[in-house]
Parts: C-alpha cells; structure tokens; sequence
C-alpha cells in the first residue's frame, strides 16, 4: 500500500466513523415511542419516524403560537386504515368517506397543542392531544386535544 | 379569502357553530366551514370542529371537495338524537360529510360569521366575498327546523 492509497484509507475510515457516529446521535437524539402498523406495510408511502417529524414539526408550531412550552415527547405512533381512526382516537369524527381513502397516521404526543377556530376566537391550550396525518401526502387531516 | 400568515398558524374563515349539549356556541358546540390556512399550511379547505363539554376539541378537514371560491356554499348541521351525533355537511353535498359522535342535544342557538384570527406577525388579512347560507336542525333529525342565510361580510378582525 503506497502512501497516498494508505491516506485515503484513513480518509474513508475516518468519513465512516463519523457517518457511524452521527446515525448514533441521531438516534440517541430521537425520544423512543410505540410504532404500530395496522395496515398492509407495502400500502405505506411515508414511516412511523416521518410521521413523528410532521407531527413534531406542527407541534412545535403551535408552542411557538402558545408561548408556551410544554415539552414534547412523541408517546405513540400508529398507521391505520382511515375508517379505523375512531378505533384509536374516539373523539375523531367519521364518514362513509373513509372507506375509500389512504392510511391515516395517529401521531399522540405530550406538547403544547392549541386552538382558536372557537367561535370567540380565544386561544386554548391543552399538555397532550393528537395528529392524524394522511399517508397518501404527508398532510394533516386533524387533530384532537386532550 | 386568504390569510397570509397561514405558515403560522393563522387563517380566515367563514364558519358556522352550532351550540352543543345545552350550551352557548362558545362552550360546546360543532362547527362547520371553509377556511384558507390550515394546520400551518397554504391549504384552502372545508373544515369541521366541535368541543364536547369534558373540554375534548377535534377539527378535522374534509378532502376531495371543490375549494374554487366566489360562488354559493352551503353549511348544515343536523342533531340525530336517537344516537346523539351531529352530521356535519360541507358545501350542501351530502356526501361530504361527517359525523361527531357522543354530544347531548342542541340548543336553539346558531351562529355565523366571518372572521379571520391573525398570528404572529401580525398580518392584513384580505379576503373576498361570499354568499353563503347555513342551516341548522334542532328536533326533527335529519330535517333541518332553521336556516340562516348570510350575506357577503367584512371580516372581522
């Protein structure tokens, strides 16, 4: 081995540390929560981690509306078929609709969640509640509170 | 209708709330409208809500429907007390509905309104008009007893 191939050897092995120990981070960065699929795994466009990101993404939102700083810890993460959401969150409103459309992912989490489509426009803020993200897109469907 | 703070959480709609389990459409009520901002996304979209009064809030989208504005929308809601649900229907299209299950009778109270709730930073919310009309059942289930026809408004800050 010559000095240059000797040289990017340590190059590349250093770059894989440091890919190694970055996954490591990530990973010991991310809290931990129940994942459940409840529907056919290859119907699934999006996983239980993208789908704690959106939910933790729009729960962050909401903080930073609320001023208020409840932290965030992801307690479940389930993907169900759509007519099945009430199965898991009972206060979910249902339609015939829901037969016919995608996976639904039920995100449940401790954060700040808020709302002011009240009809007096007030503001109010719960510590636990709810997202139910279509898989089909990413977006959000709902959400509930507590 | 448009809200440009949308990213932030904010939005304008236009909403019908009807009062829930014997009490005033602040407290516990479902509600059924159409609204530019959703969830922190640039999403025009039919919406729906309700709050029960063990303090239990829900809104949900509709999907699938026709958000092209300028034109007639029509908002009901319907008490079925034999199984003390609301259906909800968006847009006068039966199919687009949905059902809020667990909700003790109505009141005789419906409102509606146009208004829009600005987040931070405080933004000018513009919007278009819309003629709109709302109905609400209170005894007959699935026969609506009143309706409300509203005109084009302002939106109120």
């Amino acid at each position: 081995m010559n000095r240059q191939t000797a040289s990017a050897s340590l190059t590349l092995l250093a770059l894989a540390a440091l890919i190694v120990a970055s996954m490591g981070v990530t990973a010991a960065s991310r809290p931990s929560f129940q994942a459940e699929v409840m529907v056919p795994k290859e119907e699934l466009r999006l996983t239980a981690e993208q789908a704690a990101d959106i939910a933790s993404d729009r729960i962050r939102g909401m903080e930073s509306v609320a001023g208020e700083t409840v932290p965030l810890k992801i307690l479940s993460v389930r993907a169900v078929a759509a007519n099945e959401v009430t199965t898991y969150e009972p206060t979910a409103p249902t339609s015939d609709q829901d037969a016919e459309a995608g996976p639904v992912w039920i995100v449940r989490a401790e954060g700040t969640f808020e709302t002011s489509r009240g009809r007096s426009g007030e503001m109010r803020v719960w510590n636990s509640g709810y997202l139910a993200i279509d898989d089909r897109t990413g977006s959000i469907l709902g959400m509930g509170m507590p | 209708m448009h809200a440009d703070d949308w990213a932030s959480g904010g939005f304008a709609a236009q909403v019908m709330w009807v009062g829930t389990d014997d009490r005033q459409a602040d407290d516990a009520w479902v509600e059924v409208g159409f609204t530019h901002g959703w969830q922190g996304s640039n999403v025009t979209t039919f919406s729906t809500a309700r709050r029960k009064t063990d303090n239990t809030y829900t809104e949900w989208r509709f999907t699938g429907m026709d958000t092209s504005v300028n034109r007639l929308w029509t908002f009901s809601a319907y008490y079925v007390a034999t199984s003390s649900y609301y259906a909800v229907i968006a847009d006068g299209i039966t199919t687009n509905y949905k059902v809020w299950s667990g909700h003790g009778r109505d009141t005789a109270e419906t409102r509606s309104t146009t208004r829009a709730v600005p987040r931070r930073p405080a933004t000018q919310v513009k919007s278009t008009v819309h003629s709109w009309s709302t109905t609400a059942s209170g005894a007959s289930p699935m026969e609506p007893t009143s309706t409300l026809t509203m005109e084009p408004s302002k939106i109120k800050r």
